[in-house]
């Protein structure tokens, strides 16, 4: 039988294998944040709607506040921390901060990992496009502006 | 949550429904986890064991002729494939925000009530039907009837949604949804349109659904039987409207719309959806 | 001229590198080794009395170390803003014997992690006794409404029944007023008298970050607290008041904010974090949910404005008389120094020779209202510039000009007796038509601040 009771959870994170022990209703958000100690990825509603959770897991786009950790294992799971390559930053990152894209910051970097998902699945899209996928990320500080700014910016240049 | 809570995440349908049968309503299913493990977090559900579907091979499309096939477990996001109805392929665009249709499925999408249900809207409208199965039966019920009111669905205790079929859909289909978000985002009121003229652009089959109102998606048969025989384009908002909301629904309200707000919006949405499908058929 | 080196030039976000890779540190990534987590039992009503509450069952949740009532706060009273003179101190830290909206805290339970502190919270029962609630600011002022308020009517004015002084005020009485000039006589020698009534709802700052503090008992008996606050003194003077401990005692320390827009500036979470650590003698954070942080947080407050406006023939404001409606909510919070505000910008930026304004801050069952972005402000804004817009359609202007006409000049008066020593409305509309590509009329064109 391919079931089993699953407490021991292995996954990749940021290319460095990772083994928690985890209840089975955990949701990923919680066990990144308080047993993995990842803290680039934030608590802003826990239902889905804000998108300040965001990872990557095996390169699509999930909220980890709606994931369970049970779910991942075995898998590939990509914060803001595993896109810098030896302290080479994402060309997203580096537009966000020629942008200036965040203003406090806490959303930031849920909408880079977000913009790495579309790009990763459709490296041209179109403005709208862009605007449509972003809509799963909320921010309350800079009217977007700045963030589709260096969106369409990395766009342009690929 | 109880200590003896048993998770699994089986890679077989055989499997998944043996397990079905033998927890019944004690095993609590996660698709994409959108609206399940939400419930869960919020202490809504006290839950049993759990099962995982999503590593069940049931991700996939399958085009056969004007014959679709979708698995319970495709993402909404891979329902943008242009060789789908069209009506799909909206509702899967409209959905909001690149995160949410990237977990959501369309078999969870079928259990979704308002306002998350615009696929099972657009489903509605292209005639689909389920299939059920469990461990020794697979039935096929119609998607109208597999709602009996809120949150009640005709699925049984052993049975999971394999797959969800379109069998010759009509030519014709749309779907149109009004939310406050600029692109895609929460649903306010949606309509879903499906049909065929003949040469004069005589209508000779129509189905309309309006999702996003009353906690789940309904057909307006009586908008339906009146527009059979009429030519599409001399269908006019006063002929129709009345039947678009029939009386007696309950309609939800939200944090994005009230009630009257999302019934007033029905007839508008039902006139874009059905000026765009005139258009369509004018261009042919 | 000279160029200048900062003026007009985009100045990066020293913070951008540290944003943009996910270091910035927030309250939520402080935590400590056997740090408990807070979770509030709240008012399911609008108003009622308390009659009975039981926490047992909560206390028997595995995990869930103390439950908090309000026997167990030093001195069970929010002061908040009283030190600089915005009261009066009227909310209790953990509800007494009433509840005055949805969502007040009643008791706070402390659990080993997130789950069981939800679970306790979800296990307390409490047997209140629904009351009639005030919902509707107008309604709380006429005789005869449900008095909410302990010092007999439901505005505030200030002094009345808190500092024992001041004769007590009445169910009528504006708290704040502006007189200038002869209103009267303006609104006799008329051409136009015209009213308009303005309504601005409730609005929520909805920061991504929800409230949320970290307080720590240090082994020396100082506590050191960790809050998003944006105002890290007005949360040292208000835990120091509540727990009655010296303000030297408490170190705040105030990490990046995630988002604030004003809802962050009263001290809403940080007394009861700071009682339970010492209570328990453990770290303790308490991080709202967003429905919480949509549901008691505070927002900005709803506000009903009547104006009337004497004017002349050739459009010139003679006279404008004012009734400004501030629902505070439940408690004060910064309400009457936002009615105060409102108030005397009931002129907008423009020549009013005469006027007559009264605020009213007024508490209805609902959750409190504070500040928010140039609260206040904002409020009397909204409906000053819809009336300019009602007045001009009304006499057959372009309010354009109706409002050039009536723009502060340099040396004019405002209604509190302020000399208008820098005005430039009308350069900064000239701009603002420029960039709207609209074009003036020349003789408006012509005209400037200058006299
Ligand atoms: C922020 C947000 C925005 C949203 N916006 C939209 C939107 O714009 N439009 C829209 O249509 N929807 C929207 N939704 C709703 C979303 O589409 C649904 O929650 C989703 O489709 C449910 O699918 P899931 O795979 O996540 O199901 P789950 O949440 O995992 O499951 C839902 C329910 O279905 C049952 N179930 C699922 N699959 C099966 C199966 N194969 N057999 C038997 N039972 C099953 C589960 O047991 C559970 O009870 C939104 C949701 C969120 C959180
Ligand atoms: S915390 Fe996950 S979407 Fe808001
Ligand atoms: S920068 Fe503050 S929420 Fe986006």
């Amino acid at each position: 039988m391919s079931s089993s009771k699953v407490n021991i959870i292995r996954f990749v994170l940021n290319d460095e294998p990772v083994e928690v022990l985890v209840p089975p209703t955990e949701i990923l958000l919680n066990t990144l944040r308080e047993r993995v100690n990842v803290k680039s990825i934030r608590y802003g509603c826990g239902e889905g709607s804000c998108g300040a959770c965001t990872v990557l897991v095996d390169g699509k786009p999930r909220l980890s506040c709606l994931t369970l950790t049970i779910s991942v294992d075995g898998r590939d799971v990509t914060t803001v921390e595993g896109l810098s390559k030896d302290g080479e930053l994402h060309p997203i990152q580096k537009a966000f901060i020629e942008h200036n894209a965040a203003q406090c910051g806490y959303c930031t970097p849920g909408f880079i990992l977000l913009l790495k998902a579309l790009l990763d699945r459709n490296p041209n899209p179109s403005r709208d496009e862009v605007i449509d996928s972003l809509s799963s990320n909320l921010c309350r500080c800079t009217g977007y502006k700045n963030i589709l700014e260096a969106a369409m910016s990395v766009v342009r240049r690929r | 949550m109880s200590a003896s809570c048993e998770v699994y995440a089986p890679s077989d349908l055989k499997t998944a429904l043996h397990l079905k049968s033998r927890y019944r309503d004690d095993l609590h299913v996660v698709a994409g986890g959108t609206l399940s493990v939400r419930l869960m977090s919020a202490n809504a559900i006290e839950t049993k064991n759990l099962m995982l579907l999503e590593r069940l091979p049931l991700s996939f499309i399958r085009v056969s002729g004007r014959n679709v096939q979708i698995g319970a477990m495709t993402r909404l996001i891979d329902l943008i494939d242009n060789r789908l109805p069209k009506a799909l392929v909206l509702a899967a665009r409209s959905v909001r925000g690149l995160s949410i249709k990237s977990m959501a499925t369309v078999g969870g999408n079928v259990f979704s009530p308002s306002p998350g249900c615009d696929v099972a809207t657009a489903l509605m409208a292209l005639d689909a039907h389920l299939t059920l199965q469990s461990m020794n039966r697979k039935r096929s019920v119609p998607l109208e009837k597999f709602y009996r009111g809120p949150l009640k669905y005709s699925i049984r205790s052993n049975e999971l949604v394999a797959m969800i079929t379109v069998r010759n859909p009509p030519q014709y289909s749309t779907f149109t949804k009004l939310t406050p978000l600029p692109n895609s985002g929460p649903t306010i009121a949606s309509v879903a349109i499906a049909l065929d003229v003949n040469k004069r652009e005589i209508v000779r089959r129509a189905s309309v659904a309006v999702g996003g109102i009353t906690t789940h998606p309904y057909r307006a048969k009586y908008v339906e039987r009146f527009m059979l025989n009429k030519k599409l384009s001399n269908i006019t908002l006063d002929q129709v409207e009345q039947g678009l909301v029939p009386k007696g629904l309950t309609i939800i309200k939200d944090a994005n719309a009230s009630s009257e707000y999302r019934e007033r919006m029905v007839p508008v949405l039902f006139m874009r959806a059905l000026n765009s499908l005139v258009k369509e058929v004018s261009r042919r | 001229m000279m160029e200048l080196s900062t003026i007009g030039k985009p100045v990066p976000n020293f913070y951008a590198q540290s944003h943009a890779t996910g270091q910035t540190q927030y309250v939520d990534d402080v935590s400590f080794p056997g740090m408990l987590w807070a979770k509030a039992f709240r008012s399911p009503v609008p108003r009622g009395r308390i009659k009975r509450i039981d926490y047992q069952k909560a206390l028997n949740v595995p995990g869930v170390v103390s439950v908090l009532t309000s026997k167990d706060v030093p001195n069970n009273l929010t002061v908040d803003l009283f030190m600089i003179g915005v009261g009066p101190p009227d909310e209790p830290v953990l509800a007494e014997e009433y509840v005055n909206y949805i969502g007040e805290p009643i008791c706070l339970v402390v659990a080993k992690d997130q789950y069981a502190a939800q679970k306790g919270a979800e296990r307390i029962e409490a047997d209140i006794e629904e009351l009639e609630p005030l919902l509707d600011p107008e309604e709380a002022l006429r005789p005869g409404a449900p008095i909410i308020k302990s010092w007999g009517h439901n505005a505030f004015i200030y002094g009345s029944g808190t500092d024992g002084a001041t004769p007590p005020g009445g169910q009528g009485r504006p708290y704040f007023q502006v007189k200038r000039g002869d209103v009267e006589r303006a609104f006799q020698s008329a051409d136009h008298v015209i009213k308009g009534e303005y309504v601005m709802h409730p609005q929520e700052h909805a920061p991504i970050e929800t409230h949320v503090c970290v307080a720590k008992p240090e082994p020396d008996g100082r506590l050191t607290i960790y809050s998003s606050s944006q105002a890290p003194y007005f949360v040292r003077s208000n835990v120091a008041n509540v727990l009655k401990m010296q303000e030297s005692k408490i170190r705040v320390i105030s990490l990046n904010v995630g988002g604030g827009f004003g809802g962050k500036v009263d001290p809403d979470i940080e007394q009861l974090t700071a009682l339970a650590a010492l209570k328990t003698n453990r770290p303790v954070k308490w991080r709202w949910t967003r429905e919480e942080e949509f549901t008691v947080s505070t927002v900005r407050a709803g506000t009903k404005v009547y104006l009337e406006d004497a004017v002349s023939r050739d459009g010139l404001i003679l006279g404008r008389k004012g009734r400004l409606i501030h629902d505070a909510g439940a408690y004060s919070k910064t309400s009457p120094y936002g009615v105060i505000k409102a108030t005397v910008n009931l002129s907008g930026p423009y020549r009013i020779p005469s006027a007559y304004y009264q605020g009213y801050c007024v508490y209805t069952n609902k959750q409190p209202s504070s500040a928010m972005r140039g609260y206040g402000a904002y409020e009397s804004t909204f409906a000053v510039e819809l009336h300019m817009e009602r007045i001009a359609k009304s006499i057959g202007i372009d309010s354009w000009e109706f409002r050039f006409k009536n723009a502060y000049r340099r040396g004019d008066v405002s209604v509190t007796g302020k000399v208008m020593e820098d005005a430039y409305l009308i350069e900064v509309m000239k701009e603002a038509a420029r960039l709207a590509n609209l074009r003036l009329p020349e003789h408006l064109l012509l005209m400037s601040s200058e006299r």
